[in-house]
């Protein structure tokens, strides 16, 4: 059978089966607010809570059997095995299956990156003295401005909603890529489940780390936000790099799982 | 096509430590409708899933037209049929899409076929799978396994959960479409009528064995449940040649036996120097003797 035809007729019956996978944008949309605001905190930006739902959307789309025990058998409503005893090739439906959870996943921090492109300048406040350096020495073209009410925290960056928008992006095409290897590389155990809790667990919390960063320390996700800034061409080479490997290794993995 | 589509060789699987299968051999022959039969948790519906290349086994060779199931592509698959022990579509899909599915990736999907089969069994092509009742997504199942009209097919309970009318209807339909393309059949049940009424040949497993793997007609002519009584020496102790349960009391023994020409009950009971009686089995008592533990 053409391969070609089946790559559609998987991609086209994925999207169809899951139908959950399109609430996420809308997830996703909360930034938008405070691109919407005057001035507003660059740590209240940079903070994502929802990453969590990348995880998630990666599991019930890549491995919904994830979700079940490991016994081997029956997996209810949610495996591939209805779909794996069909006229498939294992790697065709990885592909379509990983297709699909990136334009899912990808919908809607693209959908922001063209918002911002309304408005793509952006006056920030970052009040602490070495991130504002940490940021004049980082981001091309940002300077120290005096806003509102004389305030001396503010600080304008160019495009500055464009590059928070992408920065955004590629943090989510960068977790999409460590769910994918990571469903997979968890599936054969028998407490899989738990451990991808625990990844859940860990990514939900990790934002609010960097409100526990040392005094006079640069919180880490303004620093990764600052270092993208300064290298986005190797950030994105290293990311769409990472995305075909992991993607050859995951459709070479998945042909080899048992249901 | 293989003269034996179906061959499971010396095949073991365990889960978790746990054996599940042990030594299995199973080999059906083209054209022939296997009746699989065993206890819940005997390895039925793992040994289906080994031949669905959905797992793989540990220890042996599974192979479907003489290829190993798990590393078939989509070409072979074309010739497979599997309708599974459980409702495994995604309860979002609706039926309209499950059948473009198969139109989309079968070269040979027959819609004719699956579209009366649909408008037979009253399945609205615009409801969810969710919203049909057990027994029709049971034979909704059962169309997209067909409707390829596959040269193998593997049907895990395919009666499950359907009304009297309904189960015989599709067990028509089987043999309809083994009378059309020659179709060889693997089907587990636990409803003995069913395997009565279409198999050639049926297997019983009990706790991963293989017990019996014979023609029905054969089988019934041959196991036979003997009772021994009125022992002038007393009870004998030691094996019975061909036999499957052997159950002993105060003053007598009754054997679940194979009767052949090397064990016949009149040269036991002479050598034991008591007398039987032997009673004909129907296949209900005949798999409750062999798959009692």
């Amino acid at each position: 059978m053409n391969s070609t035809k089946q790559f559609w007729t998987l991609l086209k019956f994925q999207s169809a089966v899951a139908p959950f996978a399109w609430v996420l944008p809308f997830a996703f949309c909360t930034p938008l607010m405070f691109m919407s605001q005057a001035e507003p905190s660059l740590n209240l930006l940079l903070l994502t809570q929802n990453l969590f739902l990348v995880l998630l959307l990666g599991a019930l789309v890549l491995v919904p059997e994830i979700f079940t025990t490991a016994s081997g058998n029956q997996t209810g409503g949610l495996g591939a095995e209805f779909i794996l005893t069909r006229a498939v090739d294992r790697y065709m439906l990885a592909r379509a299956k990983a297709v699909f959870f990136y334009i899912a996943a990808l919908v809607a921090p693209l959908a922001i990156v063209i918002y911002s492109l309304r408005r793509p300048d952006l006056h920030v406040s970052i009040y602490p003295k070495l991130v504002q350096l940490d940021c004049l020495s980082h981001v091309p073209g940002s300077a120290l401005i005096t806003g509102n009410g004389g305030r001396s925290d503010i600080v304008s960056i160019p495009s500055g909603n464009v590059l928070i928008a992408t920065w955004r992006t590629w943090e989510i095409l960068a977790l999409a890529i460590i769910v994918q290897v990571f469903v997979y590389v968890i599936h054969p155990f028998k407490h899989r489940r738990y451990f991808f809790w625990a990844l859940i667990l860990i990514v939900s919390f990790a934002p609010m780390l960097s409100t526990y960063s040392k005094r006079g320390s640069i919180p880490w996700d303004e620093h990764a936000f600052f270092c993208y800034a300064a290298n986005q061409s190797y950030f994105w080479i290293l990311a769409v790099g990472a995305l075909f490997v992991s993607q050859i290794w995951c459709e070479r993995r998945f042909g080899r799982l048992e249901q | 096509m293989s003269d034996t589509p179906i061959l499971i060789q010396n095949v073991s699987r365990s889960f978790y430590g746990v054996p599940v299968i042990k030594d299995l051999n199973v080999s059906i022959k083209a054209g022939s409708i296997y009746g699989f039969l065993g206890r819940n948790g005997s390895g039925k519906t793992t040994t289906i899933r080994m031949l669905a290349g959905l797992i793989k086994p540990d220890q042996g060779t599974v192979r479907i037209s003489g290829n190993d199931p798990f590393l078939i592509g989509a070409e072979e698959r074309q010739r497979l049929g599997y309708m599974s022990e459980k409702a495994v579509i995604s309860p979002f899909a609706k039926v309209r899409t499950v059948l473009n599915l198969g139109r989309g990736l079968y070269p040979n999907w027959n819609s004719a076929l699956a579209d009366s089969l649909v408008a037979k069994y009253s399945i609205s092509p615009k409801r969810r799978l969710t919203t049909l009742s057990q027994g029709s997504q049971r034979i909704f199942s059962f169309i997209l396994a067909i409707a390829p009209r596959p040269n193998v097919l593997l049907l895990d309970e395919p009666a499950a959960n359907l009304d009297v009318v309904a189960r015989r209807e599709i067990l028509d339909d089987i043999l309809e479409l083994i009378r059309d393309c020659g179709c060889t059949v693997l089907f587990s049940t636990h409803i003995l009528s069913d395997v009565e009424r279409v198999a050639d040949e049926i297997g019983i497993l009990a706790n991963g064995t293989l017990r019996v793997s014979e023609q029905l007609d054969s089988l019934k002519d041959s196991i036979r449940q003997v009772r021994f009584y009125g022992f002038k020496n007393g009870i004998p102790t030691g094996e019975i040649p061909g036999s499957y349960r052997t159950v002993r009391s105060k003053d007598e023994i009754i054997v679940t036996m194979r009767i052949n020409a090397e064990a016949t009950a009149d040269a036991i009971a002479a050598r034991w120097l008591c007398e039987q009686e032997t009673r004909a089995l129907n296949l209900e008592d005949i798999f409750v003797e062999l798959s009692r533990n």
